[in-house]
């Protein structure tokens, strides 16, 4: 002889997995499509930092104080595409052909705290930043 | 046979000078025919010329100095100037100049470096007094007051770099000056002497932080000059310079600018027919004297053509 409190507790059991496994299966299908609209969202819109269009971070020199005729490297720590590099001191010379660092020296004219200025301008703008070298006799 | 030995003796005169003189500096070099006189009415001289003049020699004071790292300065520069005869008395000058190249040559740690700029110098434009006249001896004596404007290029460039303010076309400064000047012959037209007092003053520039003004600038001259045939004239002249310190931002002199100098000055000028003439001239510095330690002129020398006409009726 069967037991019915068995039977019944057999099939509740049952009834409460297959819920159990539905259940599973649409927290899974949630995740999963949650997961592929935030990741589709993120390749369409790229968030960039304004500055990483144009920004000229530092101007470093090897030297801050020099003698007459020695020579220093000064650099222009920039970002952004396309850059293009101008430099100017007040009192001094400077050259170089790739324009991201410049070779500068001074005559004895030219002695005392002389500015460089460097400006980096691309299709974004101008940016421009100044050191001071001192030039001793 | 006078000929050929007066322009030997002019050639040596220009080659066996150990000039010094004055180093590169912005702006027009002094130059002209070398006359500041003031035309009759109506009257027109235009003279057009070419510079050449290279720098070498550093010095300290009076004494030349060993720098290694300067090799050389020089410049080709185009000038044409106009002098017309307003009224009897007033002259108006104006001149304008054109780098045709303005260089620098330097060995930093044995690399060498060329830095070079061309373009348009300053307008110059003066007003000439006649003050004084006569016909015979024939005299004159002139005052006369202008002004130098920066019109040409100040901003050249290199690579993406400005150029040294010493080596731009342009002076970027307004200058002002004042001369007298007094001119004699005598009877027989052979002899003359002329003298000149020159004062010229600048303003001072101001862009960005570049703040600079010239040092003032006076000269002195006496010429004396000798018809040698009926065409040739040959013109002896002394002259006397002296500038004063140049100075930077917050009034600061700079002490390696500023100099005095002694320079002889032969001319020669062949007149042509229908008022044309050749001129040929340099200026040889004798004697300098520099504040500091400054780059000097080994020699520099001019040639021109000018050509004098007449409307008066």
């Amino acid at each position: 002889m069967k037991n019915p409190f068995k039977k019944a507790f057999l099939k509740h059991k049952k009834a409460t997995k297959s819920k159990s496994i539905v259940l599973k299966f649409f927290i899974i299908f949630i995740f999963s499509a949650s997961l592929f609209v935030s990741c589709k969202k993120e390749n369409n819109t790229i968030i960039v930092d304004p500055t990483d269009n144009l920004a000229l971070d530092s101007i470093r020199a090897t030297k801050k104080s020099i003698i007459v005729w020695e020579e220093i490297y000064i650099t222009a720590y920039a970002r952004g595409k396309n850059l293009t590099f101008n430099w100017k001191a007040n009192h001094g010379s400077m050259s170089g052909k790739d324009s991201v660092t410049v070779k500068y020296w001074a005559c004895p004219s030219c002695v005392g705290l002389n500015t460089i200025e460097c400006k980096v301008s691309n299709e974004y703008g101008i940016v421009s930043d100044t050191i001071m070298i001192k030039v001793n006799p | 046979m006078k000929y050929p030995v007066v322009i030997f003796s002019f050639l040596f005169v220009l080659t066996s000078f150990k000039g010094i003189g004055q180093c590169c500096s912005a702006g027009n070099p002094v130059g002209g025919d070398g006359s500041n006189d003031g035309l009759g009415k109506n009257d027109l001289r235009i003279f057009a010329s070419y510079k050449y003049s290279l720098s070498r020699d550093y010095f300290h004071y009076d004494d030349k100095i060993d720098v290694p790292n300067m090799e050389k300065s020089y410049f080709d520069f185009n000038m044409i100037s106009v002098v017309y005869g307003l009224l009897p008395r007033i002259s108006l000058y104006s001149d304008l100049g054109y780098f045709i190249d303005k260089v620098q040559e330097v060995k930093i740690n044995n690399e060498k470096e060329i830095i070079k700029s061309h373009g348009l110098g300053d307008l110059g434009f003066n007003v000439r007094y006649i003050a004084m006249k006569t016909v015979k001896p024939v005299s004159q004596l002139v005052f006369s007051g202008g002004i130098k404007i920066p019109i040409g290029a100040f901003n050249e460039e290199m690579d993406g770099i400005t150029i040294p303010i010493s080596l731009q076309p342009s002076s970027g400064a307004f200058k002002y000056n004042a001369s007298v000047f007094y001119s004699r012959k005598y009877a027989n037209r052979k002899f003359g002497w002329n003298s000149l007092v020159l004062f010229e003053t600048s303003n001072t520039i101001n862009k960005g932080f570049l703040v600079y003004k010239y040092g003032n600038f006076c000269q002195l001259s006496f010429a004396g000059s000798y018809h040698v045939i009926e065409n040739l004239i040959l013109t002896g002249n002394l002259k006397y310079e002296w500038r004063g310190h140049d100075k930077r931002e917050s009034n600061i002199k700079i002490e390696s600018t500023g100099s005095s100098v002694f320079y002889v000055n032969p001319q020669l000028i062949y007149n042509l027919r229908h008022k044309w003439a050749i001129l040929l001239m340099t200026d040889i510095p004798v004697y300098k004297y520099v504040n500091g330690y400054q780059l000097t002129n080994k020699f520099s020398f001019q040639f021109g053509l000018r050509r004098s006409l007449s409307f008066s009726k």
